[in-house]
């Protein structure tokens, strides 16, 4: 793999390019290197991270393989460029170390899908130099394929200095631009070729913005936040049964359980038989969706926990990583059957009809929404400052875990409503609570997968000849996620103090106190429905 | 990444062809490889067609981490690049004593390079230097063309004298037979007793051709102008058992077509 510095300039050739290449030799001493045909894949995560970041991923497929590149748009500059066997799905599957930290870093776990597959056509110039010396190629690019059916094709002229003759290129573009057929390119040209395709930018976030005034009413506010999540649920849905990536099952679930908080929080305003037996649903959802999320988890981690395990035999690793995988396998299938069952598409059928059509009626009197909404919150802090009243008991970690589903209910509450609060007050009352909440959870994910380890002991059975080494391997994972957990829970209890402590007390004070203008709504409210 | 220097304290052995010859093969065999020209004459640069005179030997010495990289220069072929020389690096003895650890300033440079190259070539100058102690500090296995002569032969036992009293590692020698003549009797004979004598000597050799010598005139490798010529099929034989000796794998030997 190469790190490349240089700018590669592209332009746009008229499809008609005949006598192009005749220009070309006119104004470079060039070469004709070859042809080749390659089929170029544009990957992208589904909510478009690599645009987002402003990059580009491509992986040209020849004879012997892949030829990734990352690139950064509008044709800056390419950052990578290497060979791989095979098409990487995730960042983690991508063979060189450095490839891997930078998209790691751009895309995180999410999966790297074929956007875009078109057919290129490929000539190839060598530009020559002082004594014979190849200083720069240029690609004569012609995209085409069914994506491209209506416009034909598109071709691309793409001009690179060969590594240590940047300072060449201006004198070359300044050439390359005199050529009457060739037309820089204003926008990059995978950009292009994706809106010749007639692909929209993905559009898809999980964590998506709920703007809500006061004086929305209430149904329909509710309705908004629960119709929002749900199409997040439902745009992962399609990727949790064909288990693509782990992280549509995670943004799957989170959704489900902001709809589950949100829903609980304010369901006194929904049609109540109907309230109950969604609220027993998306139970039920929870409940199906956990066992794989906590394998997931478990996967995701193990090479760092085993990484710090010395004198560890790859044998034995190898064999922790198939057994899990099995028992992944497994969650999976009882999953993926869940979600295709006549249950779940009636739970679908009667969640969407209430988030889309239970905001059209008006009939039943209703408060205000942020006078729901401060109640209702006010009585999560409530339940949370109960929670964690007195000695926290850090070793109870059924207490603990209660607190910190309230704590969660809470922070869904605070973010799904929090246009309806004032700004200020809900950033400064999240932070101490974030926190909390993500020791807890991480407390809560080594327990979980502490668990799991001992399950996985008990179920599985190992050859006689591994079965030591097995044994002793799980022994040490329980150890050092055991010692992780204890450096953790200390790390609670301060966090804790932070967050019981009186200032905080006192934002959270200001931050649900009705305001007079609700209060005066609420009891004209209360004296109309009386 | 494993670092392969062609070195003789013994000029005119066919270092630089070695150089220039099996980075070729390497790259060729899908290897990503880069050739450091140590020589302050600059053939290996000569050979890859690039100007010499490039190289801010100064900010290559200074910065460890873009000094490197700022140096390398694209050859003509894929997977092929290179660290051009020129005649500055004559001082490079100097330059190279005035910090710490002066025998050990090559393997600091090439840390950076590690992940971008699966060999480096480092062409040497024929002399017994600070820069050749470097050499043999950072090189994993020291490739050493002999000319089947008695004072090229004693070129080598001086050479591997010099590593025993000094402490580097004798098994890192891998000596060669080059330019050698079969139609000459000596040659033959030298060629046998001193095989018979080090166990270590590659058994291919690189014979007196026309061709080798053309590589000044093409200022390509042998076998990208000649490949079905004896002197290319001796290079092409000669890697393979340097290959297999030093335990690289060797991989599709097609040539990758050269993508954007």
């Amino acid at each position: 793999m190469a790190e490349i510095r240089y700018p590669p300039v592209h332009f746009a050739v008229a499809p008609d390019y005949t006598g192009l290449a005749a220009a070309l030799a006119n104004s470079f001493s060039t070469e004709l290197a070859g042809t080749s045909l390659v089929r170029r894949h544009f990957l992208e995560t589904f909510d478009g991270r690599l645009e987002d970041a402003g990059r580009m991923l491509a992986a040209d497929q020849h004879d012997h393989g892949y030829r990734l590149e990352l690139r950064r748009l509008h044709g800056e500059h390419i950052d990578w460029s290497m060979e791989c066997k095979t098409l990487p799905h995730t960042a983690n599957t991508v063979d060189h170390p450095l490839l891997r930290t930078r998209l790691r870093r751009l895309i995180g776990p999410r999966a790297l899908l074929s956007r875009l597959v078109l057919k290129v056509e490929i000539t190839t110039y060598k530009v020559i130099g002082e004594a014979g010396k190849t200083v720069a190629e240029i690609y004569l690019e012609r995209h085409t394929g069914a994506p491209l059916k209506a416009c034909g094709a598109m071709v691309v002229l793409r001009m690179r200095v060969l590594r240590g003759f940047a300072s060449l290129l201006p004198a070359l573009t300044a050439v390359v631009s005199t050529i009457p057929q060739l037309q820089p390119l204003t926008e990059d040209f995978s950009l292009q070729l994706a809106a010749l395709a007639g692909l929209d930018r993905p559009r898809y976030f999980s964590k998506p913005a709920i703007v809500l005034s006061a004086e929305t009413p209430a149904r329909t506010g509710l309705c908004d936040v629960l119709n929002t999540y749900w199409s997040v649920m439902r745009a992962n849905e399609g990727g949790v049964i064909d288990d693509i990536d782990i992280e549509f099952l995670h943004d799957f679930r989170v959704a489900m359980r902001r709809s589950r908080s949100v829903f609980n929080d304010c369901r006194q305003i929904l049609p109540k038989p109907q309230a109950k037996h969604l609220k027993r649903e998306l139970t039920w959802l929870n409940r199906i969706t956990g066992p794989q999320r906590d394998f997931d988890v478990l996967s995701d981690q193990l090479d760092d926990y085993l990484a710090q395990i010395p004198k560890l035999k790859a044998s034995i690793s190898v064999l922790l990583h198939e057994r899990l995988e099995t028992q992944r396998a497994r969650c999976h299938r009882q999953l993926q059957t869940a979600l295709r069952s006549e249950r779940y598409r009636k739970f679908r059928r009667e969640w969407s009809r209430l988030v889309t059509h239970a905001s059209s009626d008006t009939k039943t009197p209703i408060a205000p929404l942020a006078h729901l909404v401060r109640q209702a919150l006010a009585r999560r802090y409530r339940r949370v400052m109960k929670s964690s009243w007195g000695k926290p008991r850090l070793h109870d970690l059924d207490a603990l875990h209660s607190l910190r589903k309230e704590c969660k209910k809470l922070r869904y509450g605070l973010e799904a409503l929090q246009t309806l609060l004032p700004r200020s007050l809900v950033k400064t009352a999240l932070i101490e609570l974030k926190a909390l909440q993500t020791l807890m959870g991480d407390s809560w994910d080594l327990e979980v997968q502490r668990g799991l380890l001992r399950k996985l002991r008990a179920l599985s059975a190992v050859e006689a000849d591994v079965r030591d080494g097995f044994t002793t391997l799980l022994t040490t994972l329980d150890k050092l996620l055991a010692k992780q957990q204890d450096r953790i829970l200390g790390q609670t209890l301060v966090q804790l103090r932070r967050f019981r402590h009186k200032r905080n007390q006192d934002i959270y004070k200001k931050l649900l106190k009705p305001a007079h203008h609700e209060r005066s709504g609420h009891l004209q409210h209360q004296g109309r429905s009386r | 990444m494993n670092v392969l220097a062609t070195y003789n304290i013994k000029g005119g052995v066919g270092k630089t062809a070695a150089a220039v010859n099996l980075s070729y093969a390497a790259s060729l065999a899908g290897y990503r490889t880069l050739v450091w020209d140590l020589d302050p004459q600059g053939a290996a640069t000569f050979y890859f067609r690039v100007e010499p005179g490039q190289v801010d030997k100064d900010r290559l010495l200074a910065h460890k981490k873009h000094g490197l990289h700022d140096a390398v220069r694209a050859t003509d072929f894929a997977n092929l690049e290179l660290i051009p020389a020129d005649l500055s690096f004559r001082n490079l003895d100097i330059e190279l004593s005035d910090g710490k650890k002066p025998t050990k300033r090559l393997t600091k440079l090439l840390e950076p390079l590690a992940d971008d190259y699966d060999l480096v070539f480092l062409d040497c100058a024929p002399n017994l230097s600070v820069v050749s102690e470097n050499v043999f500090n950072v090189a994993d296995w020291l490739l050493v063309p002999l000319i089947p002569t008695p004072l090229s032969l004693r070129a080598y036992a001086q050479l591997k004298g010099f590593c025993c009293t000094h402490g580097f590692d004798t098994g890192k020698l891998l000596p060669f037979f080059s330019m050698v003549d079969r139609r000459r009797q000596l040659h033959c004979e030298l060629i046998t007793s001193f095989a018979s004598e080090h166990s270590e000597v590659l058994r291919s050799f690189i014979p007196y051709t026309s061709q080798v010598e053309r590589m000044g005139e093409q200022r390509a490798p042998v076998q990208s102008f000649a490949a079905s010529s004896p002197g290319a099929r001796a290079f092409a034989s000669l890697w393979q058992a340097l290959a297999g000796r030093i335990g690289l794998r060797l991989r599709n030997h097609e040539h990758r077509p050269a993508l954007p």
